[in-house]
């Protein structure tokens, strides 16, 4: 099978790449070999620290500026991105994922589904519990919601089993997830459902 | 996966049930009870890959090559008792009309912001609903003070 392409959106400073950072020790257990594409605007900056992380050969890590508005290239116009992720196809045949990342933007940024196989959005508790009654397309539309930081809601008076609920009500019953990425809470259940969902092993 | 069973892997688009070659097997399963059909919404048809289950209940996943895609009548599996084809099920439209051509421009804008895809038609556009209708209904709010256009139902 080609690899399956999972596109990472949300707003700036939410957890994308702390998500990445999370998910690739697990992904690496299971036996998924992962490869990762990293957007930003005018700098590799997402593409350094993942390097830098060094949870995956610094050559799977693969950046592309969108030198615009970030939802551009992963909607507008995907073809930068597509080519990166062909480009990583031809380079390490047998990957089984690649995930690419969206540079931060706000609650209307979706994935090309010419891009993407399957996107997740992610937000976080510190961004405002009214994110998810603003029904912005990210939040309705993405195949996999994730609400980050859940550890600091108490300190940003948020309540956080009503904003979950809100989400899953907004969302038609769509899978939302809890994560804390720093702390590794939750990245099981987003990797199992990533498996179960799109990587089929 | 730990909790539960591998799904059928469904990973090549073997032909269109509209093709001669086809069509006769297809009927001769159909009254055998051995055609399945993947309902998947319009929304999704650009997707290659994709967990669902069939008309039955049978749990599959689709991971289709780059270079294929999903299409209504597409045969996705045919062991000779068993196929499964796809069926796109269209998505609801809402039609706009406005009432001048400065109108159209006016509305031509405003959806092009809201990302919607629309299909032209003479006279008109449809917008293709993905998800409820007040969803898309709410945002033409604004609108009505800077261009006039009427809402109908898709033909």
């Amino acid at each position: 099978m080609t690899a399956a392409r999972v596109g990472i959106g949300g707003p700036v400073g939410s957890g994308k790449t702390a998500l990445i950072e999370a998910i690739l020790p697990r992904l690496a257990e299971s036996g998924i070999d992962t490869a990762v594409i990293t957007n930003d605007l005018v700098t590799d900056e997402d593409a350094e620290r993942l390097r830098r992380g060094g949870r995956l050969p610094p050559d799977r890590v693969r950046a592309v500026q969108a030198g615009a508005c970030p939802h551009t290239v992963i909607r507008e116009d995907p073809t930068l991105n597509m080519a990166a992720a062909d480009r990583l196809e031809a380079d390490f045949p047998g990957l089984d994922l690649i995930l690419i990342e969206s540079g931060g933007d706000n609650l209307a940024s979706t994935f090309s589904p010419d891009l993407v196989d399957f996107w997740m959005f992610v937000i976080d508790v510190a961004g405002g519990d009214d994110i998810p009654r603003k029904k912005g397309p990210g939040i309705l539309q993405a195949n996999l919601l994730v609400i980050n930081k859940a550890d600091l809601a108490p300190h940003v008076g948020v309540d956080f089993p009503r904003m979950l609920a809100e989400a899953t009500a907004v969302r038609g019953g769509g899978t939302v997830l809890p994560t804390v990425c720093r702390k590794g809470t939750g990245i099981a259940g987003v990797v199992e459902h990533l498996r179960r969902e799109v990587l089929f092993k | 996966m730990k909790d539960d069973a591998a799904p059928l892997m469904l990973k090549t688009v073997l032909g269109q049930a509209a093709e001669a070659r086809w069509h006769d097997r297809l009927h001769a399963l159909e009254h055998a009870g051995g055609l399945e059909t993947l309902a998947i919404p319009e929304a999704d048809g650009a997707r290659r890959r994709m967990r669902l289950t069939t008309d039955t209940g049978r749990d599959c996943a689709i991971a289709l090559p780059r270079e294929q895609a999903l299409s209504d009548g597409a045969v996705l599996f045919h062991d000779g008792r068993l196929a499964i084809v796809v069926r796109i099920d269209g998505a609801a439209r809402m039609r706009l009309r406005p009432a001048s051509v400065d109108d159209a421009m006016r509305l031509g804008h405003w959806c092009g912001n809201l990302h919607w895809k629309v299909v032209f038609g003479h006279g008109v556009m449809d917008v293709v609903l993905d998800g409820p209708r007040a969803r898309y209904t709410d945002r033409l709010h604004d609108l009505r003070a800077l261009a006039e256009f009427e809402v109908l139902d898709a033909e």
